[in-house]
């Protein structure tokens, strides 16, 4: 979000390539970096951190990422609290608890202890509702959907972890978008540029 | 079913108590943003998306993947390549992530020898990290392979190159409903313009998990096509395959794991 993704720098970069067409594009890609990588020994102190999609861009304040990613995932200083309180602006006390309780610390679970080949997000965390005992997560999961269902859905009623607090938001619970890119079955598994 | 719901009037003023809610807990942390954050500054550094799955067709090998550098428009990836400042890791937790009482005790980190798509990148690990938190040094080296070249090192796959962007979202029109999260909006974001994401058709039906909510237009949700943001955009791609077994707490067997992916700079800033 980028979600997964860095959601900001996503709209950031959106930003320039509408303001500054093409050539400015094309200049924006060039890196910026030094000519060499460091030498070894060097200390490097963490600039970003990403796990699960959609929960830092969801649930997190802009001005906050950035305490976040300068974080261990579970010593996150404001994420914690804010999946409760966002969480709280539209669903009970008791959903909130609960997105919180599963989202933080803010890991990817995958099971290597499942004999299988099939990934699915939340997979581990819901006993392979969304697909999969392995959890993880899949090049083509509907990771934004499976997000918004639990926030804006049903899900956590559907699954039986707590009681329907009847506060659902039907337009909010998925983004309507379908995955259309066409990943390998080889190694690296992702599908080619464009 | 006991959730259907039909009432346009009720959910038009859940939706605009649901606006007006949102922008209040914004406005409650005040519109004094600072700077943009770091990783704006340099994309490179930027990690869009995190994945792990098995291998389709062997169960005992799993492949991690992290991308990064977003939005490398269609036919524009020519020239990119990872910033050799820049350390990329995978942490894993292979132990007590069941109970929540875990930090991570292996470690895969990458860095690139120079700038340019001729770079070298060296694997290190997967190995117990020198020091557990966010300042870092790199582990034992395992190998170095070329960019955009699939290469094995052992019982090990690695790639690093652009690939097409995984991930799908109707950006756009999330950032309408939560322009706190749209970057060109600070240090001002402004209030919610929409209140819901767009559906093609009105009578498009709204069920969840088997449960039927009416359609879009009962439910007064936009009527509007859909968009992939990310359709037309190419990433950077870093992705390693394994025997689940590297990835096993000592002296077990393979078992729930905690993933997470950064990058870091000598400096703890962009550049």
């Amino acid at each position: 979000m980028k979600s997964r993704f860095t959601l900001a720098l996503i709209a950031a970069a959106v930003a320039g390539i509408v303001i500054g067409g093409c050539n400015s594009s094309t200049t924006a890609l060039t890196p910026i970096a030094g000519p060499s990588s460091p030498p070894s020994g060097t200390v490097y102190k963490q600039i970003e951190l990403l796990s699960r999609p959609a929960v830092k861009e969801a649930f997190e304040a802009f001005e906050d990422h950035n305490k976040t990613n300068r974080s261990e995932p579970y010593a996150d200083p404001v994420i914690k609290k804010q999946i409760k309180s966002f969480s709280l602006l539209f669903r009970s006390e008791k959903w909130a608890d609960t997105l919180q309780a599963i989202l933080y610390p803010n890991v990817m679970k995958a099971d290597l202890s499942q004999n299988t080949t099939t990934a699915a997000y939340l997979g581990y965390e819901t006993g392979g509702a969304t697909g999969s005992k392995f959890g993880g997560r899949g090049l083509d999961d509907d990771v934004i959907d499976i997000s918004l269902g639990a926030i804006f859905g049903n899900t956590l009623s559907a699954l039986g972890l707590i009681p329907d607090d009847k506060k659902e938001a039907p337009c909010l619970a998925t983004d309507n978008v379908s995955y259309d890119k066409s990943n390998t079955e080889t190694f690296p598994y992702v599908q080619a540029p464009l | 079913m006991k959730l259907l719901r039909t009432g346009g009037t009720m959910v038009a003023v859940f939706l605009l108590a649901f606006t007006v809610s949102l922008y209040s807990f914004k406005a409650a942390r005040g519109s004094d943003h600072q700077d943009s954050p770091t990783v704006v500054s340099n994309p490179l550094a930027d990690i869009t998306d995190v994945y792990a799955f098995p291998d389709p067709h062997d169960a005992s090998r799993v492949a991690l993947a992290m991308d990064v550098r977003p939005l490398i428009p269609a036919g524009m990836s020519g020239g990119i390549a990872l910033d050799p400042n820049v350390l990329y890791q995978f942490k894993v937790a292979t132990s007590g992530v069941a109970s929540g009482s875990f930090t991570e005790n292996t470690v895969i980190q990458f860095t690139a020898s120079t700038t340019g798509t001729s770079q070298k990148i060296t694997l290190y690990g997967p190995a117990t990290p020198n020091e557990v938190g966010t300042a870092n040094t790199t582990v034992g080296k395992t190998g170095t392979f070329s960019f955009d070249k699939a290469a094995s090192l052992g019982k090990i796959r690695v790639f690093v190159g652009p690939r097409r962007d995984p991930f799908y979202f109707d950006l756009a029109q999330f950032f309408k409903i939560i322009p706190d999260r749209d970057y060109k909006n600070h240090p001002n974001p402004p209030p919610p313009s929409a209140t819901s994401f767009r559906f093609a058709k009105g009578s498009q039906p709204i069920v969840l998990n088997g449960v039927s909510y009416g359609t879009a237009s009962s439910n007064g949700c936009v009527i509007a096509k859909p968009h992939d943001l990310l359709a037309p955009y190419d990433v950077l791609s870093i992705v390693i395959e394994m025997p689940k077994a590297m990835l096993a707490p000592a002296g077990g067997s393979p078992s729930v794991i905690g993933l997470w992916a950064t990058t870091a700079t000598p400096n703890g800033q962009a550049e």
